[in-house]
């Protein structure tokens, strides 16, 4: 080995040795002062740390902040709110007006700490909406019929309801039918917001959709948006939305129609010989498979009519009229009253009907071929109350018939019509029970008392404690109809 | 050894310098002509295309009796003062009436740099069962000479045959084999307008599907509205008795 390469090697040697020196821990350590902010949410995920703002109102943020040394002295910390990337106050709390645009904007909190110039951050976001994007919605008719949406806001202090008005849209028609709605998500659970869909008999635009972001119009129906020209004429008597389908569905002429799209699709079985007509109440709500199955009460006819699309990818095209299902007979001479599409178990529609002082309830089961195989009744029971029955549906979500007849509201399981008290508005309630909607947690029920100014009461429970929240009462004209589409925290 | 390699090197060096023959070279002083009739499609390598074809059975006006083709012409190179006049030859392998086609005269007017070639064609009981085809040659003459390699040369095709849609396939399981008739129809009732709908994937806002821009892919719930409107084309032959070419004694026509 030559001296060259000794010589490397020795000066590695002299490195390595170097890390056996042992570790004194004679190390100068001083305890920093540590910030933490408290009092505002705290989640890991940014879409746990948004604020809903409505436009226009005002942000109050008061967070606490407190020093691991300094405790609660906050005299040498600096702090600074930021919204927008814009520096909006030098104080410990944020006051905001929040009327600068629409979305959602970050909001930074800077906390610095003179004595060590280190700097605690805290980032949100303010998610700036129009008042009206959440809320207990309600369409309402003057004397005169002109139609009229009121929301209550579910996140505004205030606690009334206000007239909406729709841009582009000056009037929105005489004879309101329904409103009814559908959520849109984004990134999580409370990021929605309502697409709403109006009914209105006698109007430019007979069906509106609305998207309750800006409460802009998005689509409207008229008779030109229907694809099949002619002479056609859209004066609709019946206007849903399906529940978790971008789809409408209107009756018109007594012919049933699906909306989709901005046009107006051919009438189900157009050339049907038997002229159907589709009674009140008499389309079963589809539960997102209204693509493929459908039920009407035809009112001409007096009998139920089952469709389906051939089970095809061909949506809403109804190509099968069944005819011959065994039980059909069972319903003969009853008055029907509500129906529904549901899942129990699997595909199936439920009808109600009564006679005399009884009701009978019946399910038409599928095939494994997805065929309608056979009607059966469910059960038979006394009609609850000798009040005019009001407003009847079938809640697919529980299973559940509910009825309201006078301040009341009574609830059956589908096995059975044994109608049991639900709920029963307070006795000072004016008015009789016009509808009523089960959703988020909420029970909010509409009364309309015609001997009033504002007829319109609205009365919203826990629908889970059943507790009385809110009690509006005579706030606005005679109501149609309602929807819930509110931010539960 | 080293000197085997230093020739091996020299020789590959050397045979770089060898002399491109095919290599194309511009010409500062002259001036070149070619076709540039805009390609539809922006992604596509070529900026011009090299056919054009039209069809009076596609027309929306179903009476049309004749109808122009503007064909630009392109100049490379310096524009000039004067007019200039530029040739053309019709090849031989061109089928058509000399009687029904006319074209106008070829000039590149002054300080242009772009013209145009009008050839207008009359529509003729011929063309529903032969299509008119003109190849067209850009030839040198005193002014230009032919430029830009792969436009030289057009084809044009004029027919007046309602020719199966590269979209039937797409659609058949809806709209059924092909038949003229169906055609026909669907252009009446899915035009440009009556579709509202947005493009699927940009959301470039409609209304952009009509009977010659169909949706790539027969999905009712991605094209509701092109649905709809097969609906109403399914009851037009439903509530019309149409036969192929109005010969009853074939199966009357009718959608899946």
């Amino acid at each position: 080995m030559n001296l060259k390469n000794l010589t490397y090697i020795l000066f590695l040697a002299i490195l390595l040795f170097e890390g056996c020196s042992k570790d004194l821990g004679n190390y100068d350590y001083k305890d920093v002062n540590t910030i933490a902010i408290a009092g505002l949410l705290d989640n890991s995920h940014p879409t746990g740390r948004i604020y809903e703002v409505p436009f226009n109102d005002t942000v109050r943020l008061n967070p606490t902040v407190s020093g691991s040394l300094s405790g609660n002295d906050t005299s040498a910390l600096i702090f600074e709110w930021k919204v927008d990337s814009v520096t909006v106050s030098k104080t410990k709390n944020l006051f905001y007006v929040a009327n600068k645009r629409y979305g959602k904007i970050s909001a930074e909190f800077h906390v610095t700490d003179k004595s060590t110039g280190t700097t605690t951050s805290y980032n949100c976001f303010l998610n700036i909406v129009n008042p009206y994007k959440w809320g207990y919605y309600v369409l309402t008719q003057n004397k005169a019929k002109d139609a009229s949406l009121y929301c209550l806001s579910s996140i505004t202090k205030k606690s009334s309801f206000d007239q909406v008005l729709l841009s582009k849209l000056d009037k929105l028609g005489k004879n309101p039918l329904s409103i009814s709605g559908t959520k849109k998500y984004g990134a999580s659970s409370s990021d929605f917001y309502n697409v709403l869909t109006i009914g209105i008999q006698d109007a430019v635009n007979p069906v509106v959709v609305i998207d309750s972001r800006e409460f802009v119009p998005t689509l409207l129906y008229n008779s030109s948006s229907y694809v099949g020209g002619g002479d056609f004429v859209f004066r609709p008597t019946q206007v849903q939305t399906d529940l978790y389908n971008e789809v409408v569905y209107a009756v018109n002429k007594g012919k049933f129609h699906v909306l989709r799209k901005g046009t107006i699709a051919l009438p189900a079985f157009i050339n049907d010989p038997t002229d159907y007509k589709i009674a009140p109440n008499g389309v079963a709500t589809p539960l997102g498979n209204g693509s493929y199955f459908m039920s009407i009460y035809d009112e001409n006819n007096k009998r139920v009519r089952v469709w389906d699309n051939g089970v095809t990818g061909n949506e809403y095209a109804y190509v099968n009229d069944y005819k011959e299902i065994s039980g059909q007979e069972l319903m003969n001479g009853k008055t029907f009253l509500a129906c529904s599409y549901a899942n129990i178990p699997s595909i199936n529609h439920i009808y109600l009907f009564r006679q005399d002082n009884q009701l009978y309830s019946y399910r038409l089961d599928y095939g494994a071929d997805y065929k309608p195989k056979a009607f059966s009744q469910l059960g038979t029971a006394a009609v609850p109350t000798s009040s005019q029955i009001g407003y009847v549906y079938f809640d697919g979500r529980t299973s559940r018939w509910y009825m309201a007849a006078g301040k009341t509201i009574y609830m059956a399981s589908y096995l059975g019509v044994e109608f049991q008290k639900y709920v029963q508005l307070p006795s000072d309630a004016s008015g009789n029970i016009v509808k009523f909607k089960i959703l988020d947690g909420k029970l909010m029920i509409a009364t309309n008392d015609p001997a009033a100014d504002k007829p319109g009461s609205i009365y919203i429970y826990n629908a889970n404690t059943m507790v009385l929240e809110q009690a509006h009462k005579h706030v606005i004209d005679e109501i149609v109809d309602l929807h819930l589409g509110i931010l539960v925290e | 050894m080293k000197r085997y390699i230093l020739l091996f090197c020299a020789t590959v060096i050397l045979s770089a310098c060898n002399k491109n023959d095919n290599m194309l070279q511009f010409d500062a002083a002259q001036s070149y002509i070619y076709f540039a009739y805009p390609n539809a499609n922006t992604r596509a390598a070529e900026k011009y295309i090299d056919s054009i074809y039209y069809g009076f059975a596609l027309d929306a006006d179903l009476q049309r009796k004749e109808k122009t083709i503007a064909v630009p012409i392109a100049v490379g190179g310096e524009s000039s003062s004067n007019n200039r006049t530029y040739a053309y030859i019709v090849e031989d392998s061109s089928s058509y009436e000399p009687n029904t086609v006319k074209f106008s005269s070829p000039v590149i007017n002054a300080n242009n740099f772009v013209d145009t070639l009008f050839i207008t064609f009359q529509r003729s009981i011929k063309m529903k069962t032969k299509p008119t085809v003109l190849y067209l040659r850009l030839a040198g003459n005193n002014e230009f000479v032919p430029g830009n390699l792969y436009n030289q040369k057009i084809k044009v095709v004029v027919d007046d045959i309602l020719n199966e849609p590269k979209w039937w396939n797409t659609w058949k399981n809806y709209f059924g084999p092909y038949q003229k008739e169906i055609f026909q129809q669907w252009m009446q009732i899915y035009y440009l307008g009556a579709d509202p709908s947005p493009d699927l994937t940009t959301a470039a806002p409609g209304p952009i599907y009509y009977w010659n821009n169909m949706p790539t892919s027969a999905y009712a719930s991605w094209y509701p509205v092109t649905f709809n409107y097969i609906q109403v084309l399914k009851q037009y032959f439903i509530d019309h008795q149409v036969y192929p070419d109005g010969d009853i004694t074939k199966e009357r026509i009718q959608l899946p």
